[in-house]
């Protein structure tokens, strides 16, 4: 309940922001164009520009005690828990031409007092790890098919390779569950679409859907599915070609995601749906350089099974071109 | 109580900042020339542009263009031709404005919207001319 009330009140400050703000939308000269959570604008790089891009993403879940901890666990056989996660994210693009941009991202997983429970002979166990440690490594490519006074379209695709850690072990010496692990194991591919116009001068609209498939990873673990629909939009407060410039941005995604596998056999406790709303602010400080934040909360969560809900999300990214 | 104040208070920012919006909006009657950077890109948010003194410009062929920032003038300088490429060709019959030239029959012209009209010149001297008073040259027309 208190977070729909606190939701309540940030939709308040959003609806009559959107209805007064009606007028414009950005350019694509400059870092980054969304500055959003989910959402991955349809603008490319300029041929020959390289970016950086820093982020880190907290997400804080719903508070577990150790004796809740003990309750899910005899609930649903076995839980884990963790108070936090930081994902620190780099990632490196390239325009290849105008309309063909091609990435690289890595990230740094942290989890802040992560405990495993299980049930077992009528005794509950409890052991703790530290899965901190580097993630898969995504290649992607973004092609610009469409650009005009429109809009803008452009098709996503990439490709996750297995370059992260999988045997991180709790304090019993024991691997830790393989969807807890900072990697999968597993060779993932994204597909997907994005779109993205300007209303206005000043007023800018982004949206995309991105399905990520993914193949059986360590441990005859397969990771359920995931697919990301996004739909985000800013307006230019300051000009985006006068520095430093102000946009507030905000945004709605859905995040589903299916059914973990174990053996080929659905997991019980994994997929569902989420709803993010996120309202944030992006900064162009020179024209080569941005920075970005947003904090998403999650508006409607249907988990399967036992899961621990997110109480919400922040995000803050810089971003560089040249 | 506090949710009835903070939608009040909400409310009436917005609606100065909307306000703002449009007292700033109704200023915008001035003359625009295109960045051809940013129309080869197709970013509206930058395509049309106001010129000052302090507006980045570039000569190429005689022909002078402006750009909403030095980014977009530094592109245009290293590969002009690429920018120029996609430039919409005056309809047939198009005049000059101020020196009263057919348009049609010139290799290299100039454009200024204004108040939502594209107007297609010789020169930057007559496109300046004309962006310095526009209104007496759209009434003679």
């Amino acid at each position: 309940m208190r977070i729909f009330l606190r939701c309540g009140y940030l939709f308040s400050l959003f609806v009559p922001f959107l209805l007064l703000f009606v007028r414009a939308v950005e350019a694509n000269h400059g870092a980054g164009t969304s500055g959003s959570a989910i959402t991955i604008p349809a603008i490319t790089l300029k041929s020959g520009t390289f970016s950086l891009g820093l982020r880190t993403e907290l997400t804080e879940f719903e508070s577990i005690s150790n004796s809740k901890l003990l309750d899910k666990a005899v609930e649903a056989g076995s839980f884990d828990a963790v108070d936090r996660t930081f994902l620190h994210t780099i990632d490196i693009g390239y325009g290849v031409t105008d309309d063909l941009t091609l990435g690289l991202n890595i990230s740094w997983f942290e989890a802040i007092n992560f405990r495993e429970s299980e049930l077992e002979d009528d005794e509950i166990e409890v052991f703790r790890a530290n899965p901190d440690g580097i993630t898969d490594l995504w290649l992607s490519g973004k092609y610009r098919f469409l650009r005009g006074t429109q809009g803008h379209c452009a098709i996503l695709a990439g490709i996750k390779f297995p370059t992260g850690v999988d045997d991180r072990k709790n304090n019993a010496g024991e691997k830790i569950e393989a969807v807890e692990q900072p990697g999968s194991g597993s060779y993932d591919f994204a597909t997907g679409f994005a779109y993205s116009r300007w209303f206005t001068k000043d007023w800018t609209m982004d949206t995309s859907i991105q399905y990520i498939l993914r193949t059986e990873g360590a441990r005859d673990f397969k990771v359920g599915d995931r697919m990301d629909w996004g739909f985000s939009t800013a307006y230019q407060i300051i000009p985006r070609n006068k520095y430093p410039n102000v946009a507030p941005v905000g945004e709605i995604s859905i995040k589903y995601l299916f059914r973990d596998e174990q053996n080929g056999r659905d997991e019980r406790d994994s997929g569902g749906t989420t709803v993010f709303l996120s309202p944030g602010v992006r900064v162009g400080i020179t024209p080569r350089c941005g920075v970005g934040t947003s904090v998403s909360f999650p508006v409607f969560q249907n988990l399967l099974g036992e899961q621990q809900e997110t109480d919400f999300k922040a995000i803050v990214g810089v971003s560089y071109s040249f | 109580m506090q949710t009835k104040y903070f939608l009040i208070a909400s409310f009436i920012t917005f609606t100065i900042i909307g306000c703002a919006n449009t007292i700033s909006s109704s200023k915008k009657t001035q003359p625009l020339v295109i960045d051809p950077v940013c129309a080869y890109l197709s970013d509206m948010g930058c395509i049309n542009i106001a010129v000052d003194e302090n507006t980045p410009k570039s000569t190429y062929e005689g022909v002078a263009y402006y750009f909403c920032s030095t980014e977009c003038k530094m592109d245009f300088d290293k590969n002009p031709s690429k920018y120029l490429k996609h430039v919409t060709l005056p309809p047939k019959e198009t005049v000059d404005p101020i020196c009263h030239m057919k348009i049609d029959e010139m290799k290299r012209f100039v454009t200024c919207l204004y108040r939502g009209r594209v107007y297609y010149f010789c020169s930057d001297h007559c496109r300046t001319k004309y962006m310095e008073n526009p209104d007496q040259y759209s009434q003679k027309e």
